[in-house]
């Protein structure tokens, strides 16, 4: 089972690594006006690899899950891989339902291929879960931060997206110039329009999860550290970011900020989430460490 | 000035009234030409002046940013509490001269700088200001339950219960006692500060409770790589001897009685039961604690017999849980000044009549109960002269006869005291559906408004009563139009958020149209 678990998790790799080619391909070297078609080819092929690689990937670690006897998130091995998996889930049913994403394989494909390559370098060796992760408050702080993880890359990815978009030279000029008599707005408007309200949502979101993430993760500290709040690393990262985002929505909401200034500070807020999700838990000291990165 | 009775701009208006941070920017750029403003509040005297000012969007968003890179930093920089001391010390040797700024702004122990609290004290006069007056506006309009009706209401909760929490937050902090202790099978603790191993107090504890703790029972499993699959207690809560509760305490489930929260720590471990008897032919004993969890040899403590000259070092080794008969504890005799008794610990005279059970419990002929579980700091140099010992072996140190009579486990029980702490996690749960209400609930598409530019205002020329639905297709090529050196009237053509809760009144998206409005 294990060797099986090692080959579906390769072939998610490839698939994530073709996908990338593929969606920089389309994205960088083909016409505009082909990449705003939401039935493009060139794209349709690269989300095809992109969810080949998350069948692949669900398959290796529901195997991972058989053998293990526990959900796939201690170590870092089990953590950036299901991080990549959440990731790129997410992306596969946000793209589906709003086709302005979609050219947005160009960003989550590399990251979930750098998530699992760093899955992959990690030690594999199954890891005992503690008494102290008997809790029904695990399922929650743990899924729901995956999430989190998930709807901010997804926010970060249609901001990114938007500051493309937005470049003059990716502008059709025929159609920013002519007036549109009927007051509709412009394609290419309408489509910025789209990916900044989506960008908005899916921060809105990601403020949300990570509420919900904060608030499990102290009912569960207080009862196994006997602590609500210990000012570990992580979870100075996690305020900091959640303050990030409240900070972000209230310039959105507030002060007016929108279009690049807007996508910019949603991508710079992403990194940041990626930091806290991804870096201090993993690879500093910290007591969230104990449990995912032996 | 009131808008025109159309319901459009009637629901624009509304809108932007239950936003205080429109209102805070009113006068400096109208968020919808056209639509009707809100008077700006009267700043006649200098109270409401400051009470206008904490409510401001811009000292909010100032304070929000300030908090997160202030955070950020916190993170980023080693933390005197928890980064390890060694591991600090050589951070603040390698960057001799950042670490001493740092460490006078107070980031090198963020938890409790002096500006962690100002920065909150005034987010929370910011959000109170704030929250009374999204909740007056909110009251102002018609009741109804309309979706976006109900996201302003979630928001007004979410903030308001902030607000509450952190409030409750900060008191939980200033009146949170925490006390830890090490308790065998029978062993109990009195809930006194005095009894405890350790202890964290607020500088507003409230009163020791009195009420004693008896651990019954411990289970313990181990994982085939020694570490512990599974900790769980029984714990008995007593009241000058009388049972209160009695109940089963996991590792990350605690047991709540009379404002007591009794959980498990972290530390568990093997215990010796040790008889001891003297030449004069008195008998006592005790526990010894060992730290690491199996016994598996390759940690030495060292300990004191109290009331003599005894001091002595102990290896357990074999000692996996549940399998007592394969243990062996090597004993040797240290020299004077070779190893210091740490007194204190759990055992009381309140506690003799249950460790006396454990110990009739384990059986052992002249195993007698009494003493702290002995601890002490590991000295170097010590004079080997061991003694190896199986269950229920004795061995003869300074006219000390010293028994194994039994082992057994222990674990670290903490008990907590914060009659806040529900207060806080109470107002973060309604905090939390409020939020759901504002940022979950489906809402309606945005609709879009146009604005006409007339000088440096701007009127509201219309706005779709729907939402537009999907992107429009490109506009087909348009013929020159005659006369183009004429200017006709610039429209904007914006995205109004309207009805959609997100209250963004209009979009930089949107681009400068010149020519006829139509429809």
């Amino acid at each position: 089972m294990a060797e099986l678990e090692v080959t579906a998790h390769w072939l998610a790799v490839v698939n994530y690594a073709l996908a990338t080619l593929v969606a920089g391909l389309a994205v960088f070297l083909a016409p505009q006006s082909k990449i705003q078609n939401p039935k493009s080819k060139i794209l349709s092929l690269a989300l095809g690899l992109l969810s080949l690689g998350a069948l692949a990937h669900a398959a290796a670690l529901g195997l991972r899950w058989l053998g293990t006897g526990h959900a796939p998130y201690l170590g870092r091995y089990e953590a950036f891989s299901s991080h990549a998996l959440v990731v790129v889930l997410l992306y596969l049913v946000l793209q589906w339902r709003v086709h302005a994403l979609r050219p947005g394989s160009v960003v989550v494909a590399p990251v979930a291929f750098l998530l699992l390559g760093l899955a992959l370098l990690s030690p594999a060796a199954p890891t005992y879960p503690s008494p102290a992760l008997r809790s029904p408050w695990l399922t929650i702080h743990v899924s729901v931060a995956k999430l989190a993880l998930a709807a901010a890359v997804a926010s970060g990815t249609a901001s990114l997206l938007s500051l493309v978009r937005s470049r003059p030279s990716t502008v059709d000029s025929r159609q920013s110039s002519v007036p549109t008599l009927d007051f509709r707005l412009s394609t290419v408007d309408c489509r910025l329009w789209t990916l900044e309200l989506l960008s908005h949502r899916l921060l809105a979101y990601t403020f949300f999860l990570m509420s919900v993430v904060l608030l499990s993760g102290s009912l569960w500290a207080s009862a196994a550290w006997g602590a609500f709040w210990s000012w570990d690393p992580v979870e100075t990262w996690s305020l900091a970011f959640w303050a990030g985002c409240a900070f972000v929505l209230h310039l959105h909401l507030g002060a007016g900020w929108s279009g690049p200034r807007w996508a910019r500070s949603v991508v710079v807020l992403t990194i940041l989430g990626a930091v806290t999700f991804v870096g201090y838990g993993h690879f500093g000291v910290s007591l969230h460490a104990a449990y995912i990165a032996p | 000035m009131r808008p025109p009775a159309t319901l459009d701009q009637r629901e624009v208006a509304l809108g932007a009234q239950a936003s205080c941070l429109h209102r805070s920017r009113a006068g400096r750029m109208p968020a919808l030409p056209g639509a009707w403003r809100a008077p700006r509040p009267s700043i006649q005297n200098p109270k409401s002046k400051i009470q206008n000012r904490a409510a401001e969007h811009r000292l909010a968003l100032a304070l929000l940013g300030v908090l997160a890179a202030l955070l950020l930093l916190g993170a980023v920089v080693p933390q005197q509490g928890t980064t390890p001391p060694l591991a600090y010390a050589r951070w603040r040797q390698s960057f001799a001269p950042v670490s001493f700024w740092l460490e006078a702004a107070g980031l090198t122990a963020s938890a409790h700088a002096p500006w962690l609290p100002a920065v909150a004290a005034l987010l929370m006069a910011s959000l109170g200001r704030c929250t009374a007056r999204r909740l007056v506006a909110l009251g102002r309009g018609r009741p109804s339950l309309s979706r976006a009706r109900l996201a302003r209401l979630g928001s007004v909760v979410f903030h308001a219960s902030l607000l509450v929490g952190l409030g409750a937050v900060s008191l939980s902090s200033a009146m949170r006692f925490t006390g830890q202790v090490e308790l065998a099978p029978g062993q109990s603790v009195v809930d006194a500060p005095e009894r405890y191993l350790t202890t964290r107090a607020g500088p507003w504890t409230p009163p020791a409770s009195g009420l004693a703790v008896r651990l019954d029972d411990l289970r313990l499993e181990a994982w085939p790589d020694g570490s512990l699959k599974e900790q769980a207690a029984t714990l008995s809560v007593l009241r000058e001897g009388k049972l209160l509760a009695r109940g089963e305490v996991q590792r990350s489930q605690a047991l709540a009685v009379e404002g007591l929260d009794i959980l498990l720590g972290s530390g568990a471990g093997p215990a010796v039961l040790l008889a001891v008897e003297e030449a004069s032919g008195s008998r006592r004993g005790g526990w010894v604690h060992f730290p690491t969890w199996p016994g598996d040899g390759t940690a030495e403590l060292t300990f004191a017999v109290p009331q003599t000259p005894v001091r002595l070092a102990a290896i357990l080794e074999r000692a996996a849980p549940g399998q007592s008969d394969a243990a062996v504890l090597t004993l040797r005799p240290l020299g004077d000044g070779q190893a210091t008794a740490v007194q204190g610990g759990p055992e009381a005279a309140t506690s003799q009549a249950a460790t006396s059970q454990a110990a009739a419990l384990k059986g052992g002929p002249g195993a007698v109960p009494g003493g702290p579980p002995f601890r002490a700091a590991a000295q170097p140099g010590a004079q080997p002269a061991p003694s190896s010992l199986r269950l229920g072996e004795a061995t003869t140190v300074g006219g000390l006869r010293l028994r194994f009579a039994a082992l057994e486990a222990w674990t670290s029980v903490a008990i907590v005291r914060d009659p806040f702490l529900p207060w806080a996690f109470g107002a973060f749960w309604v905090g939390l559906a409020g939020l759901a209400l504002a940022t979950l609930l489906p809402k309606p598409a945005g609709r879009r408004a146009w604005n006409r530019s007339a000088g440096a205002e701007g009127r509201s020329a219309g706005a779709e009563r729907r939402s537009a639905g999907a992107c429009p297709p490109p506009p087909p090529p348009e013929p020159a139009r005659a006369g183009a050196g004429d200017k006709p009237p610039r429209y904007r053509a914006g995205v109004a958020m309207v009805d959609s809760g997100l209250r963004t009144q209009h979009s930089a998206l949107s681009t400068q149209h010149s020519g006829p409005r139509h429809g």
